[in-house]
């Protein structure tokens, strides 16, 4: 999974708490300097909610929120230490490089 | 309103989820209007929710909707390379007289080559649909017909009508010289064109029928087996006939006509689409 995957972005918002979709936007903008097109968004959201890593709470008009399923938390956390092993190994080489 | 932009999402996508973005659009666009960078977002990823949807693209389907998604893409090849092949039949006509005889050893090859093709090609497309006679004898015991009919009118329709319009060019040729039937009368270019227009649009309603309709059959995996056999067998001739029409013409013409290249430019997309589901299949075939 790369950091600007638009899954792990999602999963990676909704792990504060629910968030409907312009929230979602608004707060992966804020943490990832990333914008992501709500189609893209949608995108994602509907493969995530279809592997039983998010999903929806109940509609306030048209905005529906989503939140973060036990199997998104362990499906993140897997991601994440995925990417710190490589932050990890491009730090220390980077180190032994420029010793 | 931003509704218009959902078109390309699946009908079940925008019953789920059309709401939501189209909120989500409205809110995003604080009352003006949806940018276009946004609006070719939306579309795109309609476009790949749609191919996600018909089992083309991802891991969304279990094998069996894979199997058959990229067995239907193989048959919707073949059916554009059937229009290519038409217009490739009609350029080709009489090509032996205007030919001389010591220049058509390689093109009688060729050509011999693209016919073997396409009796190959058209048998295995004949046997793919004789194979699922049964299950498709029980779909409509089912109730079946309720859900395809409008697709199969629709396809007689234009079949008909295309008939009609066919046989009057057709009496309407014996009354004119070679040089009118041939650019000479615009009327009679126009009327032939309409004819043109309502082979392919019959080709694309009666291809529309056969997938509708699959897409519902219960196929057995042997059965799916079976079928992506076939589609692989039916993609092989298309390449056959690419290939050896492709040589036909470099052999016959010094100078090319633009609708030799782009009845190959279509035969050349049709393969490669009809490859991609063969993969696709034998892909699925194997999880």
């Amino acid at each position: 999974m790369r950091a600007n995957d638009p899954p792990l972005l999602i999963l990676t918002s909704l792990s504060s708490g629910p968030k409907h979709g312009h929230a979602l936007l608004l707060d992966i903008e804020s943490f990832a300097g990333v914008r992501l097109g709500p189609g893209t968004l949608y995108g994602a959201i509907t493969r995530l909610e279809q592997r039983g890593l998010i999903e929806p709470l109940g509609a306030d008009d048209r905005r529906r929120p989503y939140r973060i399923t036990a199997a998104g938390s362990r499906s993140l956390s897997a991601a994440l230490a995925d990417l710190r092993k490589l932050i990890n190994e491009g730090t220390s080489r980077l180190r032994a490089a420029r010793a | 309103m931003s509704s218009w932009l959902l078109w390309a999402y699946p009908p079940a996508w925008r019953e789920r989820y059309g709401d939501e973005l189209v909120g989500l659009l409205e809110a995003d666009a604080d009352g003006g209007s949806v940018p276009l960078r946004v609006k070719l977002d939306v579309i795109g990823a309609g476009l790949v929710q749609r191919l996600r949807s018909s089992g083309l693209v991802g891991d969304e389907l279990p094998p069996e909707g894979r199997i058959r998604a990229g067995v239907l893409l193989v048959l919707s090849s073949w059916a554009a390379f059937v229009v290519a092949g038409l217009a490739f039949a009609k350029t080709s006509e009489h090509w032996q007289a205007v030919t001389p005889e010591t220049d058509r050893g390689v093109a009688n090859a060729a050509f011999s080559g693209v016919l073997l093709g396409a009796e190959l090609g058209t048998l295995a497309v004949l046997l793919g649909i004789a194979l699922v006679a049964r299950p498709l004898f029980a779909f409509l015991r089912a109730g079946g017909w309720e859900k395809i009919h409008r697709f199969v009118l629709r396809a007689i329709g234009a079949s008909g009508l295309t008939g009609v319009v066919l046989a009057g060019v057709v009496a309407w040729a014996h009354q004119l010289t070679n040089a009118q039937r041939n650019g000479g009368d615009w009327l009679y270019s126009g009327a032939f064109l309409v004819v043109v227009a309502g082979t392919v649009a019959s080709i694309g309603l009666w291809t529309q029928v056969a997938v509708v309709t699959a897409r519902q059959l219960a196929l057995t995996r042997a059965s799916l087996r079976r079928e992506t056999f076939l589609a692989a067998a039916t993609t092989l001739t298309m390449a056959v006939m690419t290939v050896a029409s492709t040589i036909w013409w470099t052999s016959v013409y010094s100078a090319l006509p633009v609708r030799i290249v782009v009845v190959t430019l279509v035969m050349l997309a049709a393969t490669a689409l009809a490859a991609t589901g063969t993969l696709r299949s034998v892909r699925a075939l194997r999880a």
